[in-house]
């Protein structure tokens, strides 16, 4: 999406509070969203051009482990499933 | 949908064993995840001519004595797979050749079951005992037959969510007469072969 031009001419010049608006929302309209290893921090990194997430990558949740079993395909061959296991 | 493995192993009431006769993946026999295993048996009774002893009238009998023996192993099928077994006496050879397996399947294969079986002997050959094929979907009674037995049947094995049984048995048996002299044996002339082989289809 294309930024917002910021306010040069006439009343609304005048209020410098709207182009810091302008200044501050334009960069959320540059969100790029970053795929980071499993155990990094989320960060988010703000800058006059743009924002950037960065997202840890999704990861086994707490407690459960995953286990590739395997399975009879529905065409009958051999096949495998990674499942999501936890004791119980 | 798909279907959980069972196993590795089975019997008729237990689905989740570590020996037994094993489970697998339909007729799928490419899977290095999951090997394709059978279990093949061979039980052999010889009954063998060792001699004579003088009876209480003072006339020569002859004398035998009794081997059985069991052999089962479980093997590795990388697709079509079969058994072959003989055994030998100079008196009489029973044997029973069996192949067997489980499996789970999403949809119902085909297998072709190929039996072959042979009495041979001296020209006192006789038929000691019942000699035939049959599998666990044999419904109108085994195929027999003496001193030969060969031929074919085509199965469909159904699918199946838990492990299925199937086996093939093909029981052979020779005899043959004691000699003149009951106290000389004859030197091994009482054979059983047998083979049985399965093919996916």
């Amino acid at each position: 999406m294309a930024n917002i031009e910021k306010v040069t001419q006439g009343a609304l010049a005048k209020n410098k509070k709207l182009n810091e608006i302008i200044n501050r929302l334009n960069p959320l309209l540059n969100i790029e969203v970053n795929e980071v290893e499993e155990n990094a921090p989320l960060e988010i990194e703000y800058s006059d051009n743009n924002v950037v997430l960065r997202v840890p990558s999704g990861g086994v949740p707490e407690g459960f482990a995953e286990e590739t079993l395997d399975v009879v395909n529905s065409d009958n061959t051999a096949g495998q499933r990674v499942f999501l296991t936890k004791a119980v | 949908m798909a279907i959980l493995r069972a196993g590795p192993f089975a019997n008729s009431s237990d689905s989740f064993l570590d020996s037994g006769t094993p489970v697998n993946c339909a007729n799928d026999t490419s899977s290095s995840a999951w090997p394709w295993k059978y279990n093949d048996g061979v039980t052999k009774s010889l009954e063998t001519h060792t001699g004579c002893e003088t009876s209480g009238g003072g006339e020569n009998v002859p004398t035998t004595s009794t081997s059985n023996t069991t052999t089962e192993s479980t093997e590795t099928a990388t697709g079509d797979f079969s058994i072959t077994s003989s055994a030998s006496s100079n008196l009489i050879t029973i044997m029973t050749t069996t192949l067997s397996f489980y499996y789970q399947a999403a949809q119902s294969f085909q297998i072709k079951v190929t039996y072959n079986g042979l009495a041979t002997g001296d020209t006192t050959l006789y038929q000691p005992e019942f000699m035939g094929f049959y599998d666990s979907q044999t419904t109108s009674g085994p195929i027999e037959g003496f001193p030969s037995l060969s031929g074919f049947v085509t199965r469909t094995l159904p699918a199946s969510v838990k492990p299925a049984f199937y086996y093939a048995q093909l029981d052979t048996a020779s005899g043959i007469d004691f000699p003149e002299d009951v106290c000389s044996p004859k030197s091994s002339i009482s054979d059983t072969s047998a083979t049985l082989s399965i093919e996916f289809l």
